[in-house]
């Protein structure tokens, strides 16, 4: 019930698909933020406190973030991604973080759904901000939107400082100064990759720290981008 | 105003824009080995770029070679040459600057860009009133021709980076004023051939007229028609057709019949995969047609 990303194959109906894809990308060798996953079941349990403290104590990240993994979000066809929790920001202290993850994933689970027992939690070591955003890659095609410094601002819905579109061997990019073209690579790499690996069209939520990808969340393109992008 | 190297180089100089320094000589004050080796150094290699009154293609011009081999090869040309004498530098990447009065727009390869590159540039537009800036690049890496002082011209991969686009969009703002005292000079819109250089950045090189009449929203695709890749390929009875070839400078000729060739069959617009600001593209408008990017 207790299990680090990239270490094992995660069962998306015990961990959820969020916690699942993260773990397999770990282990196909993209760059994942470390993290380890608690099952909702153990979280009230005080040895959960004692593997937290553990990991933070080994791992010593600045900062963590919080995010829920459930078997009910980030399906095929339906991202459901209204019910899903992220919290970042957070100190290293475990004791917090449970409470945090029961005042703020857990409870909000079970308003939405009483029988939401079956979430699990993904405690990860936050990356630097650096440029952060969103990539969609369908039909060799890939359309990404970021921002620098505005951790989660894209998802938000705030407005993107870039905006780049790649159909077959042409970029084009509008926006603020950045490594534009470092980026679009990398991101394209990464989405025809993780295309092959998973088997549907990349919804990558990406973090570009120092020159590094990092691949914070896979789904599945619910809804392909309209001929307009 | 007419367009000469040396008028322009000293116009360059005036301006502020000159990076790779440069000595105009004119037919009355040749560089003498001596005065080349005072200025440059006597190891130093060279390059030295001829002027004409009536500028045509493919003047004379030597590179690579030091003061004294310079200064001899200067005294062989004739008379009315203006000589443009300056340090070899190798050039890391080449742009084709476009002055609009909305904003600037320009084209930028790695490497050194002749009539014979099939590079497809990137394509920056920076829209001075919005502030905005579009760019558009090729993502795989593309052969690519470069010049250094060993190996002479020859051709690598390479894709454009992120650093070219940015530190020119940043001449080109920093150096806005003179680049519209240009375009005053030379009428709008007008281009700049401008060179990185490794020790020296970016410099211009030279004026272009004959630019496209406007930077806007991306043509629309063309589909259907001929791609000609080869000079000698039959050039099909359409309006537009799509050239992607490569011509070596020296094959001046042979790019004026393959122009003749395409406007013989009544074509009207020519899509371009090497750039709409290219010397090919110049020359193209300068013979009636109009040109689009692939892009």
């Amino acid at each position: 019930m207790i299990a680090e990303l990239g270490q094992q194959d995660l069962d998306p109906s015990r961990w959820g698909y969020k916690a699942a894809r993260l773990s397999r990308a770990a282990g196909l060798g993209f760059l994942v933020p470390p993290g380890i996953c608690l099952c909702s079941e153990i979280l009230g349990a005080p040895h959960s406190e004692q593997s937290l403290s553990a990991w933070l104590h080994i791992y010593r990240p600045d900062l963590v973030a919080l995010r829920s993994s459930s078997p009910r979000e980030d399906l095929l066809d339906k991202s459901n991604t209204g019910s899903s929790v992220s919290i970042i920001g957070c100190p290293p202290i475990a004791r917090t973080i449970i409470r945090r993850i029961h005042s703020e994933i857990l409870s909000q689970a079970k308003d939405q759904d009483d029988s939401a027992s079956d979430i699990a939690v993904i405690v990860q070591q936050q990356v630097g901000s650096g440029y952060s955003g969103v990539a969609f890659y369908s039909d060799g095609a890939l359309v990404a939107e970021f921002s620098y410094n505005a951790p989660g601002a894209v998802t938000s819905g705030l407005e993107p400082h870039t905006h780049v579109h790649v159909t077959r061997s042409v970029a084009s990019a509008t926006g603020r100064p950045a490594p534009t073209r470092a980026i679009t690579d990398a991101l394209i790499r990464a989405c025809r990759r993780l295309r092959e690996s998973f088997g549907f069209d990349i919804d990558l939520e990406w973090v570009w720290d120092r020159g590094a990808l990092f691949v914070l969340q896979v789904r599945p393109v619910t809804r392909r981008l309209g001929s307009d992008r | 105003m007419k367009a000469n190297k040396s008028t322009i180089t000293r116009l360059f100089q005036k301006l502020g824009l000159e990076a790779l320094p440069a000595h105009v000589f004119t037919a009355n004050d040749r560089a003498s080995s001596a005065r080349l080796a005072d200025l440059f150094g006597t190891e130093v290699p060279l390059v030295v770029r001829t002027a004409a009154s009536n500028e045509t293609r493919n003047l004379p011009r030597l590179v690579g070679r030091t003061a004294a081999d310079a200064s001899g090869w200067i005294s062989t040309l004739p008379h009315d040459l203006d000589v443009i004498v300056q340090p070899f530098d190798e050039v890391l990447f080449s742009v084709e600057v476009g002055i609009y009065d909305q904003g600037e727009l320009f084209e930028l390869i790695p490497g050194i860009w002749e009539l014979d590159s099939r590079a497809t540039p990137a394509t920056v537009s920076i829209d001075r009133r919005a502030g905005t800036v579009k760019t558009t690049w090729p993502v795989e890496e593309q052969p690519v021709k470069w010049y250094c002082l060993p190996l002479g011209y020859h051709a690598a991969e390479a894709k454009i980076e992120d650093w070219q686009l940015r530190v020119t969009i940043d001449w080109i703002r920093h150096n806005r004023a003179a680049l519209d005292t240009i375009a005053e000079l030379y009428g709008q819109p007008c281009g700049l051939k401008v060179h990185y250089a490794q020790h020296y950045g970016l410099s211009p090189q030279n004026v272009r007229t004959g630019l496209p009449d406007r930077i806007g929203p991306a043509d629309p695709k063309p589909h259907n028609h001929a791609i000609i890749t080869e000079l000698d390929q039959k050039i099909p009875k359409e309006e537009s057709l799509t050239l992607d070839v490569g011509i070596a400078r020296e094959d001046h000729a042979r790019l004026a019949l393959l122009i003749q060739r395409i406007r013989a069959q009544g074509v009207r617009t020519v899509w371009l995969r090497s750039g709409v600001l290219s010397h090919l593209a110049i020359m193209l408008r300068e013979a009636g047609l109009e040109t689009r990017s692939v892009q």
